[in-house]
Parts: structure tokens; C-alpha cells; sequence
């Protein structure tokens, strides 16, 4: 699904944070990436995501190189990414509107398909009663409280029916139950769909109940991809598991025991 | 927080102003400052005919001057607001332009363009395009780059992004910039129409009925480029309410 040969990256003016980094990521795979701040974590996702080019090196997805925001790959991020003048409804509607807008391209929209307005309607409309935010559809994301944000973020990337769905710290900013209340959502959505998925995040409890393969990042130029197996993801209380306990300290020390 | 300006609310600060008129006229109780009692009914009688056309003639003119102004501050604004080396090179310049009182370039705009209609509307325009240029600059370049990025995500490129993004996020802040600089624009069309024109409401009040005395027509006058100011402020803060609903919802 992903291939990542040889990537460098920097930001102009500062050390790169990437040189000759390999990975990767078969279809059906959840990945968590994992690192302190400044790793690289949000820009190695903003990669995958065709939203930075690689300096040197390149990703491929499904085999075509990603220089641009792939009509597949959903992104959700941390906050801030719905439009502030519009309803819930016409938030989680957008990315049908772009697609519109451009028409059937295979640039922006995928080519092809093209859904008729009334089952974008009923796709949308099945995501919000699925993400439970059905009953605020008509409200402003300034009325919404951080949850319904999110759940609205994640209803518009979801309608748009991604294979690969990269996450941003999706649900640092909320509230325990509501956390794993979504986390169990894109579980149950990963299996349903067998969508690929990557999420980065600082928490390290996070990464072991969402990815089967965790990436660690560290900070300052990263080579060599480290890895390490979870066998504990997607499963049932696993943070009574003894292993739990075992793999968390692992991850902790590749971290640099500050995790 | 603002709350819209209800005809009730209206109405009430209408009939304050007249009572304070008639309170100022009992007082001063000399011609040069007539009763409302006398200036309304002549108000009325003379809107269908000369001074309805004086109004029409400055009403279109700060029309004009909105349009031309919105049609180029908020391209330009944009611009501004996107590009950040264009804004780093060209902000000095505006930083210098803004604050100038343009209505010190009356005669330069005379003497470039030449006494003309347009001119005038032109001087107006300026004044507008300033104010409009600095919020939507501001507006633009103020907005979260997460969602500008997640738009992108979801395969918007440069033109979809403008549509969706920069366009309904400005529209706010062009509306406001409207709201508050239109009685400087009024103001300064009321100089611009003294002199060098046969029509408008600035050439009625000082030429036609103050310069001979004619002291209700120069109130009649005075009211109508009242008027003029507040019916677009109120139109304008009209609009403002009902394409920001987002802004005006209450919370919780």
C-alpha cells in the first residue's frame, strides 16, 4: 500500500529530519507512530498525506508517487479543521462539495464514481447518526464542545469512503471516556472497511491500543525506521494484560525513558 | 457582545433624536435652527421631486464607490493575505497609505482623472479600499493553517480553497470594514459635492440652501444625508447578521 524509498526531508533552514528512511505499510495494516515533539511525527503523516513533498526519495501509494493530496487518503486532525461558518451538516458535506466542484478528475476527486446528491445525502447522514452528532446537525462548531468537533472532523473524512486514513493526534484534546468512546469507532471502522491507517500520537497508551506496528520517531534525523510489534492492538481490556504492562515499558525505552 | 438593532430600537432612537431636535429649537428659537415640526413635512414634500434626485445622485455614487472598492481590496487582500513575501514587501507601503486622510488627494485625483463624476466616486473608493484591504488581508492570513490543510486533505486545490475557504472568511470582515468607514465616506462625498457638480446632497446643503439662506431646505438637506448613512449602515449590519449566523448564534 505505502512505500517510502529512501525519503530525506528537512524544513528550509533547519536539520532534516529525515535521510534515507525505508518503510513499508501493506494494506490493512494500523500503524501508530509515536515520538516526543519535534520528531518529525506530524510531518512524516503531512508526507503520506501529499500535503509536504519529499526533499529526496519518495513515497508511493498504491503504487503512484504522493505529490499531492491523494482523493483516497483522509486526514484528521487535532482541531481546527472545520470551517467555522458552517453547520455540522455542511462541515461533514465539504469534501462531497469539493469533489463537485471539480468534478470526476482524478486529481482532486477520484475518477469515475460520482455519487448523485441524494445518496451523498444519505452516506452523510448515515455518518452522523454513526458518530452520533445527528442531533447537532445544524449547529456551528463553535456551539459544539471538543468531542462533537472531532466527531464531526471524522463523520467528513469518513463519507469520503478513504482506503488509507491518517490521524493527527485525533483525540488528544478530549476527554478520557470520549477518547476511547472514538477509538473504539475507528477500531471497529478499520475492521469493517479494512481501510490502512496511521495514527501519530505523543501517547504512548494510545499506541499500543491502536497500532499493530508501532513507529518510533526520535528526535533529530531519523534513518532507520524502528519498529516494534504489538500483538496486543485492537483487542479486548488488553491494558489489564500483563503484556501490556511489558510492551509499555519497551516502547517507554525506545523513547528515551522519558516517554 | 452585539445585538441587532431592532425596528423597535429604531423607531425609539428615532424619536429621541427628534425630540432632542425640538428641545434644541425651542431653546435656540431662532430661524437658523428650525423645529422638526416645520423641516419633516418640507422633508417629504421635497424627497419626491429636487431633493430626491440630489439623494439619488449621492446614494449612487458611494454605491458606486463600495463597488469598485470591495472589486478591488478584496482580490488584493487575498493576494495579500496568501502570499506571505508579496504582504512582507508590499505591507510598508500600506502601512504608510492607510492612516493618510484621503481626502487631502481630492485635488491631485482632480488633476489626474479630472472633474468628473467618477473622480469623486473615486476619492470615496479609495477611502474604502484601504479599510477593506487591511481586515481581509488580516482574515486571510489569520486562519488556522490545520484547516486550510485539512481542506487541502480533502482535495481541494488552490481554486476550491479560495471558494470555500478564503472567500466565505472574508466576507465578514469586507461587510464590518463597509459598516465602519461608510460615514467617513459619506463625510467626505459631503465635501467632494460642494464644489464642481450640480447634483448631490453635498451641492443642495451648502450651495443651493445654505449659501442663500434657505435654512428648512438646508435641514431638509442635512436630513436626507442622514438618512443616506444610516439606511446603509443599517442595510449593511443587515447583512452582516444574517451571512454570519455562526458569529450571532448564541453559545451553549
Amino acid at each position: 500500500m505505502i512505500e517510502i524509498r529512501t525519503l530525506g526531508f528537512a524544513y528550509a533552514g533547519q536539520a532534516p529530519l529525515f535521510e534515507g528512511f525505508d518503510l513499508s505499510i501493506q494494506q490493512g495494516e494500523a500503524w501508530a507512530v509515536i515520538g516526543p515533539s519535534g520528531c518529525g511525527k506530524t510531518t512524516f503523516l503531512y508526507l503520506l498525506a501529499g500535503l509536504l513533498v519529499p526533499a529526496s526519495g519518495e513515497i508511493r501509494i498504491e503504487g503512484s508517487p504522493i505529490l499531492r493530496p491523494r482523493p483516497g487518503t483522509g486526514l484528521v486532525l487535532q482541531d481546527h479543521g472545520l470551517l467555522p461558518w458552517s453547520t455540522v451538516e455542511e462541515n461533514a458535506r465539504l469534501g462531497w462539495v469539493i469533489r463537485d466542484f471539480y468534478g470526476p478528475d482524478g486529481k482532486h476527486s477520484p475518477s469515475g464514481t460520482r455519487l448523485g446528491k441524494d445518496k451523498v445525502t444519505k452516506k452523510v447522514d448515515q455518518w452522523l447518526e454513526r458518530l452520533q452528532i445527528a442531533s447537532v446537525r445544524n449547529k456551528f462548531p463553535s456551539q459544539l464542545s471538543r468531542g462533537q468537533r472531532q466527531r464531526t472532523a471524522i463523520a467528513r473524512t469518513l463519507s469520503l469512503d478513504p482506503d488509507l486514513l491518517l490521524m493527527d493526534e485525533p483525540f488528544s484534546a478530549l476527554d478520557a471516556a470520549i477518547r476511547e468512546d472514538l477509538q473504539k469507532t475507528m477500531r471497529i471502522y478499520h475492521r469493517e472497511f479494512c481501510t490502512t491507517n496511521v495514527l501519530v500520537t505523543h501517547d504512548i497508551e494510545e499506541a499500543l491500543l491502536t497500532g499493530d506496528h508501532i513507529l518510533v520517531l526520535q528526535t533529530g534525523c531519523n534513518r532507520k525506521a524502528r519498529v516494534m510489534e504489538n500483538p496486543l492492538a485492537g483487542g479486548e481490556d488488553i491494558r489489564s494484560k500483563k503484556e501490556f504492562q511489558q510492551l509499555f515499558n519497551t516502547l517507554r525505552l525506545m523513547l528515551g525513558g522519558n516517554g | 457582545m452585539k445585538t441587532q438593532s431592532r425596528p423597535a430600537g429604531i423607531l425609539l432612537g428615532l424619536a429621541m433624536f427628534l425630540v432632542l431636535w425640538q428641545i434644541l429649537a425651542w431653546i435656540a428659537s431662532r430661524p437658523i435652527l428650525p423645529s422638526p415640526v416645520g423641516v419633516l413635512p418640507l422633508f417629504f414634500s421635497k424627497l419626491p421631486g429636487e431633493l430626491g434626485l440630489h439623494l439619488l445622485a449621492s446614494a449612487g455614487r458611494v454605491l458606486g464607490a463600495v463597488v469598485l472598492a470591495v472589486a478591488a481590496a478584496v482580490p488584493a487582500g487575498l493576494a495579500l493575505g496568501q502570499f506571505r513575501r508579496l504582504d512582507r514587501m508590499v505591507s510598508p507601503l500600506v502601512a504608510i497609505l492607510y492612516p493618510i486622510p484621503k481626502i487631502v488627494l481630492l485635488p491631485v485625483i482632480y488633476l489626474l482623472m479630472g472633474i468628473t463624476d467618477l473622480s469623486k466616486v473615486m476619492l470615496i473608493a479609495l477611502i474604502l479600499f484601504f479599510q477593506i484591504l487591511v481586515v481581509v488581508r488580516d482574515e486571510a492570513s489569520g486562519l488556522h493553517p490545520e484547516l486550510i490543510l485539512s481542506v487541502r486533505s480533502l482535495g481541494a486545490g488552490r481554486r476550491a480553497i479560495f471558494r470555500y475557504v478564503y472567500l466565505p472568511a472574508c466576507v465578514p470582515a469586507v461587510l464590518t470594514a463597509i459598516r465602519v468607514s461608510v460615514g467617513t465616506a459619506i463625510a467626505v462625498l459631503f465635501i467632494a459635492e460642494q464644489s464642481l457638480t450640480n447634483w448631490g446632497l453635498g451641492y443642495y446643503i451648502v450651495v443651493e440652501t445654505y449659501q442663500v439662506l434657505r435654512y428648512p431646505e438646508m435641514y431638509a438637506g442635512i436630513l436626507a444625508m442622514g438618512l443616506l448613512g444610516v439606511v446603509l449602515y443599517l442595510v449593511v449590519e443587515t447583512l452582516e447578521l444574517r451571512l454570519n449566523r455562526h458569529i450571532y448564534v448564541d453559545l451553549g
